[in-house]
């Protein structure tokens, strides 16, 4: 993910992944999105030129949604198995409180703090696997129950606002900057990566992607289903719980229920991956850049000193192309 | 629970499968929780009154209620009612519009005596207010304004449009060149609304330019504010001072100031804890009221229906006016310590009490 | 009597490929004109020319000597043409008379009629001679039930021509005398039939004349005194040369080399304690009717079903009761006709060949994107498999779709091959390479057990056929003594068997 690449007219590197993808058809529904993207991105730079396209402002947007691209990059896997988890915001909500907890109640060291987090998220996530793997609950209902529990005792737990006994340096965790540039964006990116390759290059994800194309099919050929089920959700939860940290660092306080808002634009950001990437395929590269790309429509209206709504417009109008597009491309199979 | 009962069902449990196990040891966890949360209801002291005085139910209806100028009211209500023996039913809808007509509803239908509601979105439970009217139950909206509404038996609750002016002059006085100023919102809010048509018509008194307001989703408050407080940042590098309409909006715009590394005064409403601390640190000034004190005028209020028979004003009496004030970095009170301490305002009540009712 | 419905050099071509070509075909009021062919022979696509799902592309058709040309299914149920297909679907909990009258429901005032739904049904029903309760819902008929009301649909509309594809195949042979007396019974009422059938027996019984298709053509128009069994044969034996047998190493299984693969006394589903064994590079063919245990049997053993007890063993490493991940450790390699059991429809041939051995290729959990394409490259060749490996499966053919699964297990090191219907929906060419490629891997020393309900397929491959009845064993047959009567015989042991002649005479 290079920021400083974003700023710098963009058809170059959009035409090198094209090339590439030729062999799996549909062009004009390929470049739909990304040609809106471009569109969208220069008209920004060209009506506000002095603050839109600045190192600044990339720098500021990727940082707000930091959260948000880590949960992405847990969710294309499990929705590349093509299961569903509702209940990740609640997970980073909880591994969120229980860091700041741990810190003011029992005084930890903030590494550990962290630590604890994450362990949570992947706990929370394995409980989440035990259920769809090991007891075949359907994962759409079956994460919405658990989310809701973790929701209800995350409230009871935590019902208020912690802005005191947080440790410095866990607030760096987020605000740490070598010249201006925050170290935290590289962390998430290098975790990104790794998902991404994760999810395309290995054995794992291969196995992922054959069990979401065909569950029934994949056991018999000898895939680990359930295995590989309960690693897929041990990860949402830890990228969950990693999710928590940032965001509950990053506004230097606990308030409840940090993460609930991040589960539609993670979904909205999972989806439009699949006319993002390669092969119609979630993917983590196209669903990052999904994310960025809403992100930057609603901090585009807010520069332009426009109404909200005309943000939850263009998201709304961005998403309906993307699924149109896919639609078309299958149409044509 | 019997001893013996649990046994039985712990081998129950164990002779089934799986899949059935989890249902049944969630079922009985659920089963655990709902006698626990019956235990404790229960064991909730009798509502009886000494000084004879009507033994009365209050509903309290709250929209959101883990917000802490929701709970500063909620006790508010609830410290006034235990002093005059009356019992409360509490519900919260947790910001969802359906909950709050259901939860709304259940308070008609187990006909509670008067039903308080906090922070209430009139416009959302419309229908029920109408059905509270027809069965008699008065309805008043305490702690925050909501949408005019003539099904509303009354409504105590502090003036935004007045705070506002307040606030407005002492940025004036802040900030003598005037400038740019961010409103930063969430659409649907009587009050809000308020704030920003108020700052909209006098900003320019003190030279002061309004942006678009931006408004946040409701269900991402704070993240939204943040972020929109960053792109308004960063969008205007003369930015003179961002206005943040809700009481967590000052503690939710700070952290835009770390990220982008910007000083910018944040002028904000509600002295809740959360916006305090960085009051205290210099980042915010606010203004605030004792708007929890709408609680102890409505038991008033109503006391003062069912003895004497008097009607409940329809809007906050001016012997018990809100008092509102600014508070800044010199002027903050200590940490663990209000603005206005609900002892100090449920003073005046009680003594009243005292004398009138005999409590 | 003279024809009412004529074709004349009926063509379709699918792009390139003709899928049936100059065919022609009359049909007289009341005849039953049987329609005999191998599997990818072009009948079906005949017939739904006839019935107006395909289009025609070149030829004619004349009904009452008067051109008509369909261009939808609509346009020939009009002109009376009705198809009953093999898979036909019916709404469970809609009653018989709703089945029956979908999608042409009698109206009254814009609202469907009930009480005309039903007299219109059961007047339907009447004809077929079926007495079967309107109201009932469906899901408590019996399959020939079911298969009866679908003919009744058909009669709804007035049909001079009832098209039936496969009437029986799910069946059993004294279950289908049903179907047949009906044909009779409706055939003198004048309604013509076209039945397309695979079971000889039916033919025999039921046909005036049969009209023979091989390799896209119309080969053969019988009358009813040519109609033999030798006959019969001749027209579904492919004359492909690559299909004709090849000897495999027989010496290995004579000398009782050791067993690969032994199941002891199975409890599954139906199966009542079947006990098998195969050795290395023997064929060992496993026949059956429909509940008689033969699936549940492939299930088990592939470790996709739970059993209830006995053991499976490979190379003397029982396997655990339901595991297929162990199964596939152990080398169970298991291909299912149904290729929604075994495809990856989205994934590219690469993918689907490589699933089940990418461990083999990789490196820390990493597969090596070079030893991956090599070794794929390789087993598609074997397999003869010619389409591009970047090609999504689901737009091959099921032939080169079936070719892909069978690489997928030589690219593992599987001891055993289950085939369960291994060539189902394959067309006459693959068909023959399917069973090429089974003798090699049996050659090479794999055990091979194959569950097939196409009868000539487990003749033609098997060394030895068991044969199943209600869960049991009821018949072995080893070398010369497979035949397909004696199959056939085997099968239907338990059942009371009804003479063909007899119903001849009854009708």
């Amino acid at each position: 993910m290079s920021v400083a690449a974003a700023g710098t007219p963009a058809p170059a590197p959009a035409a090198a992944p094209a090339a590439r993808r030729r062999t799996a058809g549909g062009t004009v529904e390929r470049f739909t999105l990304p040609a809106v993207f471009i569109f969208t991105i220069v008209l920004f730079s060209v009506l506000k030129p002095a603050v839109f396209p600045t190192a600044t402002n990339f720098i500021a947007i990727v940082q707000q949604n930091l959260p948000l691209l880590v949960l992405v990059g847990g969710i294309c896997v499990v929705l590349s198995l093509r299961e569903f988890d509702l209940s990740f915001g609640f997970i980073a909500g909880a591994s969120g409180a229980l860091a700041v907890q741990s810190m003011v109640l029992w005084q930890m060291p903030w590494g550990l703090a962290v630590l604890i987090g994450i362990a949570l998220g992947t706990l929370l996530g394995a409980v989440n696997g035990i259920l769809v793997a090991y007891t075949r609950l359907p994962s759409f209902i079956g994460t919405l129950a658990t989310g809701a529990t973790i929701q209800g005792v995350m409230l009871a737990i935590s019902n208020q606002t912690i802005f005191s006994g947080i440790d410095p340096d866990y607030i760096n965790i987020t605000s740490a900057s070598v010249g201006g540039f925050p170290i935290v964006i590289i962390v998430v990116a290098v975790l990104l990566v790794a998902v991404g390759f994760l999810l395309r290059s290995t054995v794992f994800g291969r196995h992922a992607s054959a069990i979401g194309d065909n569950p029934v099919a994949a056991r018999i050929a000898g895939v680990n289903v359930k295995r590989t089920q309960l690693l897929s959700f041990m990860l949402v939860g830890a990228c969950a719980g990693f999710a928590g940290i940032l965001l509950t660092s990053q506004s230097g306080q606990y308030y409840p229920d940090p993460g609930s808002s991040l589960l539609l634009p993670a979904f909205a950001a999972a989806y439009l991956s699949l006319s993002l990437g390669r092969g119609w395929r979630f993917n983590v590269g196209g669903a990052v850049l999904g994310a960025l790309f809403l992100a930057v429509v609603s901090t585009g209206v807010t520069m332009l000193n426009q109404p909200s709504w005309l943000a939850q417009l263009l998201q709304g109008l961005i998403l309906l192309i993307a699924i149109l597009a896919l639609n078309r491309r299958r149409g044509t199979r | 629970m019997f001893p013996n009962s649990s046994t039985s069902q712990m081998e129950y449990v164990m002779k089934l499968g799986p899949q059935r196990r989890i249902g049944a040891i969630a079922s009985v966890i659920v089963a655990a929780a709902l006698v626990l949360s019956g235990c404790s209801t229960a064991s909730a002291p009798e509502a009886t009154s000494a000084s004879g005085l009507p033994v009365k139910t209050i509903g309290v209806w709250q929209s959101q209620a883990s917000g802490d100028g929701e709970k500063q009211t909620l006790s508010a209500i609830q410290a006034a009612a235990d002093a005059v023996g009356w019992k409360t039913v509490v519900t919260d809808s947790n910001g969802d519009p359906k909950a709050m007509a259901s939860t709304m509803q259940s308070l008609i239908t187990q006909k509670v005596d008067a039903i308080l509601t906090v922070y209430v979105a009139t416009g959302l439970i419309a229908p029920q207010l109408k059905a509270a009217k027809a069965a008699g139950i008065p309805v008043i909206s305490v702690g925050y304004q909501g949408t005019p509404t003539d099904d509303l038996t009354a409504e105590y609750a502090p003036d935004q449009a007045e705070q506002t002016t307040m606030l407005l002059k002492r940025m004036g006085e802040d900030l003598p060149n005037g400038g740019t100023v961010a409103p930063l919102a969430v659409a649907g809010y009587y009050g809000i609304d308020q704030e920003v048509d108020t700052l909209k018509s006098e900003a320019g008194t003190y030279k002061f330019t309004p942006l678009e307001r931006v408004d946040v989703p409701v269900t991402d408050i704070f993240g939204g504010t943040t972020s929109a407080a960053v792109d308004v940042l960063n969008a205007n590098p003369d930015l003179a001072a961002l206005f943040t309409t809700l009481d967590i909006g000052a503690q939710s715009a700070v952290p835009a100031l770390t990220q982008t590394g910007r000083d910018v005064p944040i002028y904000s409403f509600g002295a809740i804890p959360g916006s305090l601390a960085f009051v205290r640190t210099g980042e915010v000034t606010l203004v605030t009221s004792d708007g929890a004190k709408s609680g102890f005028i409505a038991v008033d209020a109503l006391l003062d229906y069912w003895v004497n028979g008097t009607a409940i004003p329809k809007t906050t009496p001016t012997e018990d006016a809100f008092e509102y004030t600014i508070v800044d970095k010199t002027t903050a009170p200590a940490d663990g310590t209000e603005v206005y301490p609900e002892a100090d305002f449920a003073k005046p009540f009680l003594d009243k009490w005292k004398t009138e009712y005999k409590i | 009597m003279t024809a009412w419905l004529r074709a004349e050099g009926l063509t379709k071509r699918f792009n390139l490929v003709t899928a049936i070509g100059d065919a022609d075909l009359a049909l007289e009021p009341g005849e039953v004109r049987g329609v005999v062919g191998p599997n990818g022979a072009g009948k079906s696509t005949l017939m739904q020319m006839l019935a107006g799902i395909h289009t025609v592309d070149d030829g004619e058709l004349l009904i009452d000597d008067v051109a008509v040309r369909f261009r939808a299914p609509e346009d020939a149920l009009d002109a009376g043409i009705a198809l009953v297909p093999q898979e036909m679907q019916l709404a469970p909990h809609l009653s018989v008379a709703g089945n029956i009258v979908l999608g042409r429901e009698p109206r009254r005032r814009g609202m469907v009629s009930e009480s005309r739904s039903r007299q219109s049904a059961e007047r339907a029903l009447g004809r077929l001679g079926a007495g079967i309760d309107p109201s009932a819902p469906i899901h408590t008929l019996s399959a020939v039930e079911r298969r009866l009301v679908m003919v009744a649909r058909a009669l709804v509309s007035d049909a001079r021509l009832v098209i039936l594809d496969e009437p029986t195949a799910a069946l059993a042979p004294h279950e289908a005398t049903a179907i047949l007396s009906m044909v009779r019974t409706l055939a003198e009422t004048g309604v013509s039939f076209l039945y397309v059938s695979h079971r000889f027996d039916d033919i025999e019984a039921i046909a005036d004349s049969v009209t023979g298709v091989r390799d896209a053509r119309v080969i053969a128009d019988l009358a009813r005194t040519e109609i033999t069994r030798p006959r019969l044969v001749e027209l579904v034996t492919p004359v492909d040369h690559v299909s004709h047998r090849v000897a495999p190493a027989r010496e290995a299984v004579a000398a009782g080399s050791r067993d690969i693969l032994v199941v002891t006394d199975l409890v599954a589903g139906p199966l009542q304690g079947v006990s098998v064994n195969v050795c290395a590079g023997e064929i060992v063919g496993v026949a059956g009717l429909a509940g008689s245990g033969v699936d549940e049997l492939m299930w088990a053993v592939a470790g996709i079903d739970a059993r209830r007890s006995g053991t499976v063993v490979v190379e003397d490493a029982p396997l655990r009761s339901g595991d297929r991940l162990h199964a596939v450790k152990a080398g169970i390699a298991y291909v299912p006709g149904d290729r929604s059991l075994a495809t990856l429809p989205s994934h590219d041939v690469r993918s689907n060949i490589s699933v089940a051995s990418l461990l083999d290729v990789s490196v820390a959990g990493v597969p090596v994107a070079r030893r991956e394409q090599s070794r794929v490259a390789k087993l598609a060749e074997r397999v003869h498999l010619a389409a591009p490996l970047g090609m999504a499966l689901s737009s091959l053919s099921g032939g080169n779709q079936q070719k892909a699964i069978f690489a997928r297990w030589m690219a593992t090191d599987a001891r055993v091959l289950l085939l369960h219907d291994p060539t189902a929906g394959v067309d006459v060419g693959a068909r023959a390479e399917i069973h090429q490629r089974v003798r090699e891997l049996a050659a090479e020393g794999n055990a091979v057990l194959v569950v097939s309900t196409d009868l000539p397929e487990l003749i033609e491959l098997a060394d030895r056929i068991l044969v199943l009845d209600r869960g049991s064993v009821a018949d072995e047959l080893v070398g010369s003594a497979i035949t397909e009567p004696a199959v056939l015989a085997a099968m239907t042991s338990g059942v009371p068997s009804i003479s063909q002649t007899a119903l001849k005479e009854s009708a």
